[in-house]
């Protein structure tokens, strides 16, 4: 039974990527990563330069699952109703009506989320968590799904925000996608001389699909052993001599749903170790802060975490 | 990362280290045989002391610094009375230390005193220990030092007079269950995940005993064909002789426990002596006849540390007439004995070199042994101790000496037939005691040979007469060197030599002669040393220039008479009597110097004597004289060290065997179990997996191609479904899974 469920969604997820790949050349990874992220109702953080495909892919994988798309360009002066919505007093009804703001959509790009001030960081990043935006005392419920990609330019130092660790940890993953190689920037140029492919897109999974999707994957199987490995490498990280603040226990939880996403995205009904390596990278990399000494000695997160990983002993059950 | 400061305990760990103790005690063992050692029992402390200390501590440096102290402690309770905490002992040590390190460096090692020697020697052996414990025990790794001990113990037992049997056998015992033990643990530590824990624990420790005992046991009782080529030590002695006939080479030497085989004449020079007398010269002499040959059951022995201030009476012959003999021997070349040797009985020994020697004198046997200067000694009776709490006691060194050269003062008697006749059977109790002892393995028939050849004598004197007469000169027995057989086991060497072989050299003659003696009730006992030797020059004064050669070596028959003492007699045919003989019997006026016996060039290769120097290790075949030549060695060794690089060459190929084996043990369902047997194949043919590494990083890190890499695809799929994903394999899928392993099992190879 189970079988059946996951070789059904495995179809559906395969056509997805395929479909997102027409507008997104060569970033198959990214995309899978980026599926499993909503797939584990987590979010997404990108670090990039400007002009890779960042929109792109988050205007796509909303066309493809035929939700509602916004985009915020954060600013220093964007405020925070600007991102969650106002209340407004209709003057003919005498009453506050509620005006919903770009969150109330099924796939935000916030885009140079660390350029706003705090205050309107902190908006966004506590609707991302609770699923929620309350307004003058009244809740009002975010969209189901509801899939944040941030990004955040690494080069642009100037006047920017930087994000506190705990909005940090609020991120499920975090990616990077790299500038394409000759040949697949060659595909990209032959692909956008006509119409621009984003246009002709069609919707893969509708949401009510997608929402039956996420629940399938919390439900694969992940054994003592696999378990153990996930703590085994988070409680490395805070042991670690090099680290100044390791993974807390919410990264372990998200290296665990992710796990069980990604076996799925695998078409799989249980999460092997391997699954666990893949995604380790991307979860660790923005929730260690490594010590200034470190630092200097020239040690990186992607180097620790791969040592972390080299030397972590592979469950065999 | 400091390490905790206590080893945690692992009975397994303790249990080799208690099968290795013993070991290293069969290491030992031949000390106490070939050199001087006494007691091994401080070595044996000081092993087991440092095995412990590894064994609990794993501070390397504390556990130097307790060996250390214990060293100490074990110099302190060996050599001294003085109170430990006052310390003025070890003064002592490092005086000694500092008096005999040059001699350390200069390679004079004998001079050195007992106390360093013995705390160098436990130095190293503390150090050598913890190395080997290291190696065998901390690296589980025991063939090569259980193949060292036996390659030790056989050299001992082929080149020396060490019987090593016995030691072969335990080790051999003692160290294949080191082996499993050590194997055990490290298969403990791969098979950590197993289940079946504690079967698989008893039946791993129980199969090599068991196969020990068979193979043992079997090997024990089990039908053995002589060895099939020569011993070596013969064989490379015949090297050296131009016969082609490999025998044993003549000459004097200490162990006597078992005679009989042929041997070779050796020429090798042993002393020049200056004497005015040519006659036999006395080394020792032995009580105990076993069946087989002579050893010394009782000695008193006299400490004689300044030899040049000694004066010896009367040991041998009292109320003697005596004459007075002069003589200087001066040992040259290799052959030096740290034996006195003397003509007649001894009464001064001086002008000797090196000067520091003492001697130790057994008043039993007359035997003088020299030793390498003094000792101090440390008094271990109780009641000694009390008496005199702080005194040490100063001794001939535990060190033999061999001396270059010495003058000496001697008395030979001038036996009066006379006064032999009327000595009597009147023995005192202490020599009726030791010296009419017989084994009880002693055929009657010698004992009625004896009453026999005896029957006309009357007096002791008479018989003794006769059986030596019998011996010499009823021309049943054959002086013979080369083709002598050695007694068989269980047969006695006596009894052989009389009614089967009737041929011998001047051990058989003189132990025959004593044997018979004893059978009849007067006591004798067996002597040996040097023949007289070649006289080389004369001079004007009467003393002659005498050479003696090893082949000169000689036994003969010593015979108790009451109020005389010990009188030596000749029993060998061929030689003649070691003494004069005033024959006042038939002719009281008649006091001739009979000429001491003359023996002239043209015989001396027939009349020349010795005896045998490696005796135990004659086969049949060697005395049957066939030669063998080089091939029978060299074959079988190369045969085995070919083997042994092809066995490593070729341990991946075994392994993998092994585990291939180990495969078609498992059932059907154990489909996990299989895998991981399978892993381990893999391990041994490629390289072995990483920690960290998942299988199917594993798997595409091997270098296997096509088929067989799908396979293992499929498998490790297989293996993670069940694994990770819990999941029940079907029974087809197992039946195709069970398959294609086996095929790939089979595939794979180094």
């Amino acid at each position: 039974m189970a079988m059946v469920k996951v070789d059904h969604s495995r179809e559906v997820i395969e056509n997805l990527i395929d479909n997102i790949e027409k507008v997104l050349i060569g970033k198959r990874h990214v995309i899978e990563m980026s599926i499993v992220a909503l797939l584990a109702r987590g979010h997404i953080l990108l670090e990039d330069v400007p002009g890779v495909g960042k929109t792109m892919l988050v205007r796509s994988l909303a066309r493809s699952i035929g939700g509602e798309f916004k985009r915020i360009q954060f600013t220093p002066d964007l405020l925070p109703t600007d991102v969650t919505g106002v209340s407004i007093f209709n003057q003919r009804s005498l009453e506050f009506e509620f005006r919903p703001g770009p969150i109330f959509a099924h796939v935000i790009l916030a885009d140079e989320i660390n350029r706003t001030s705090p205050k309107t960081q902190s908006a966004l990043l506590e609707a991302m968590e609770e699923h929620s935006v309350t307004i003058d005392g009244t809740t009002y419920p975010l969209n189901q799904p509801f899939f944040v990609m941030a990004t955040q330019n690494p080069l642009e130092y100037e006047g920017t925000f930087p994000l506190p660790e705990a909005q940090l940890d609020r991120f499920l993953l975090q990616l990077q996608l790299g500038y394409p190689t000759p040949e697949q920037e060659l595909t990209m140029l032959t692909r956008l001389s006509g119409q621009h492919p984003i246009e002709s897109l069609e919707p893969i999974v509708s949401v009510e699909e997608l929402i039956q999707l996420q629940q399938t994957a919390a439900l694969i199987q992940v054994s003592e052993g696999i378990k153990e490995y996930v703590i085994r490498l988070c409680q490395r990280t805070r042991q670690h001599s090099n680290v100044y603040l390791g993974v807390s226990p919410r990264g372990t939880f998200a290296l665990y749903r992710a796990a069980q996403a990604l076996a799925l995205v695998r078409g799989r009904d249980y999460v092997i170790p391997d699954d666990v390596k893949e995604l380790t990278p991307f979860i660790f990399k923005h929730r260690i802060i490594l010590k200034p000494e470190a630092r200097l000695d020239g040690m990186t997160t992607e180097r620790l975490v791969e040592g972390l990983l080299a030397d972590t002993r592979v469950p065999m059950n | 990362m400091a390490r905790p400061f206590l080893r945690p305990f692992q009975p397994l760990e303790w249990a080799a280290a208690f099968l290795f103790f013993w070991l290293l005690r069969e290491w030992l063992l031949p000390l106490n045989a070939l050199t001087d050692t006494g007691d091994l029992g401080e070595f044996l402390v000081l092993i087991a002391g440092v095995l412990l200390l590894d064994l609990l501590v794993q501070w390397r440096w504390f556990t130097a610094i307790i060996k250390l102290l214990g060293i100490f402690t074990l110099l302190y309770y060996n050599y001294f009375v003085t109170p430990f905490w006052e310390l003025a002992w070890l003064k002592a040590v490092a005086a000694r230390l500092s008096h005999d390190l040059p001699f350390l460096f200069q390679m004079h090692w004998t001079e050195m005193s007992l106390i360093s020697r013995n705390l160098l020697f436990y130095i190293l052996l503390a150090a050598l220990v913890s190395l080997l414990a290291f190696l065998v025990l901390g690296h589980k790794q025991g063939l090569w030092f259980v193949f060292l001990e036996e390659a030790y113990l056989a050299t001992l037992d082929t080149f020396m007079p060490y019987d090593a049997d016995g030691s072969i056998m335990r080790t051999l015992v003692l160290g294949f269950m080191l082996i499993a033990v050590l194997h055990l643990q490290s298969m403990g530590k791969l098979a950590a995940s197993s289940k079946s824990k504690s079967f698989r624990f008893w039946g791993a420790l129980l199969a090599p005993l068991l196969i020990i005992a068979i193979t043992v046991g079997l090997a024990y009782a089990g039908p053995k064909k002589a060895p099939s080529w020569p011993d070596p030590v013969a064989y490379f002695t015949k090297q050296q002789a131009d016969n082609t006939v490999y025998m044993s080479k003549v000459g004097y030497d200490n162990n006597d426990e078992q005679l009989g085989g042929p041997f070779i004449q050796d020429n090798t020079p042993v002393f020049t002596a200056i004497s005015n007398e040519r006659t036999y010269w006395r080394g020792d002499s032995k009580d105990m006849y076993t069946g087989k040959g002579w050893q010394k059951a009782v000695s008193d022995r006299e400490a004689i540390l300044k030899p040049n201030e000694y004066t010896w009476t009367d040991q041998l012959f009292e109320n003697m007439e005596t004459k007075e003999v002069h003589a200087t021997l001066d040992f040259h070349g290799e052959a030096k004995y740290s034996t006195i040797f003397y003509p007649g009985q001894l009464t001064k020994l001086d002008h000797y070199t090196p000067q520091h020697a003492t001697i130790l004198y057994d008043r039993i046997s007359q035997s003088l042994d020299i030793r390498n200067g003094t000792e101090m000694y440390r008094i271990r009776s109780r009641e000694l101790r009390e008496q005199q709490r702080q005194q040490q006691v100063e001794k001939p060194s535990a060190v033999r000496l061999k001396l270059n050269n010495y003058r000496l003062t001697a008395e030979v008697p001038i036996l009066s037939e006379k006064n032999m006749l009327e000595a009597g059977t009147d023995y005192p109790a202490s020599i009726k005691q030791h010296y009419l002892q017989l084994p009880a393995t002693l055929p009657p028939r010698v004992k009625q040979l004896a009453q026999q050849i005896t029957q006309k004598a009357k007096t002791p004197y008479e018989k003794v007469q006769a059986v030596s007469t019998y011996l010499r000169n009823s021309g049943k027995y054959r002086y013979e060197t080369k083709d002598v057989p050695i007694p068989e086991e269980g047969q006695d060497f006596v009894d052989q030599f009389l009614f089967e072989s009737y041929r011998g050299y001047c051990d058989h003659f003189s132990t025959s002669m004593a044997v018979m003696l004893r059978t009849i009730g007067i006591p004798a006992r067996w002597v040996k040393g040097f023949a007289p030797g070649t006289s080389v020059q004369t001079e004007g004064d009467g003393t002659e220039i005498i050479e003696v050669q090893n082949r000169d070596a000689h036994s003969w028959v010593e015979v108790y008479f009451p109020n005389y003492g010990w009188i030596p007699f000749e029993a060998t045919a061929t030689f003649s009597s070691p003494i004069r003989i005033n024959h006042d019997l038939q002719n009281e006026q008649q006091q001739q110097n009979l000429p001491v016996p003359q023996l002239n060039d043209q015989d001396r290769d027939s009349v020349s004597n010795g005896r045998l120097e490696e005796l135990e290790a004659m086969t049949d075949t060697a005395a049957s004289g066939q030669s063998h030549s080089w091939p029978f060695i060299a074959i079988p060794l190369v045969a085995a060290i070919a083997g042994v690089i092809l066995l490593w060459i070729k341990r991946r190929h075994l392994l993998v065997w092994w585990l291939r084996r180990q495969l078609s043990e498992y059932q059907e369902e154990q489909f996990t179990q299989k895998y991981q047997v399978l892993l381990k194949m893999l391990e041994r043919i490629f390289y072995t997996r990483h920690e960290g590494e998942t299988l199917r990083e594993y798997v595409n890190r091997l270098s296997v191609s096509g088929e067989k890499r799908q396979d293992l695809w499929y498998l490790t799929q297989m293996y993670e479904r069940v694994q990770y994903g819990t999941k029940q394999m079907e029974g087809k899928a197992r039946a195709i899974a069970n398959k294609i392993l086996e095929q790939l099992s089979q595939q794979l190879k180094p």
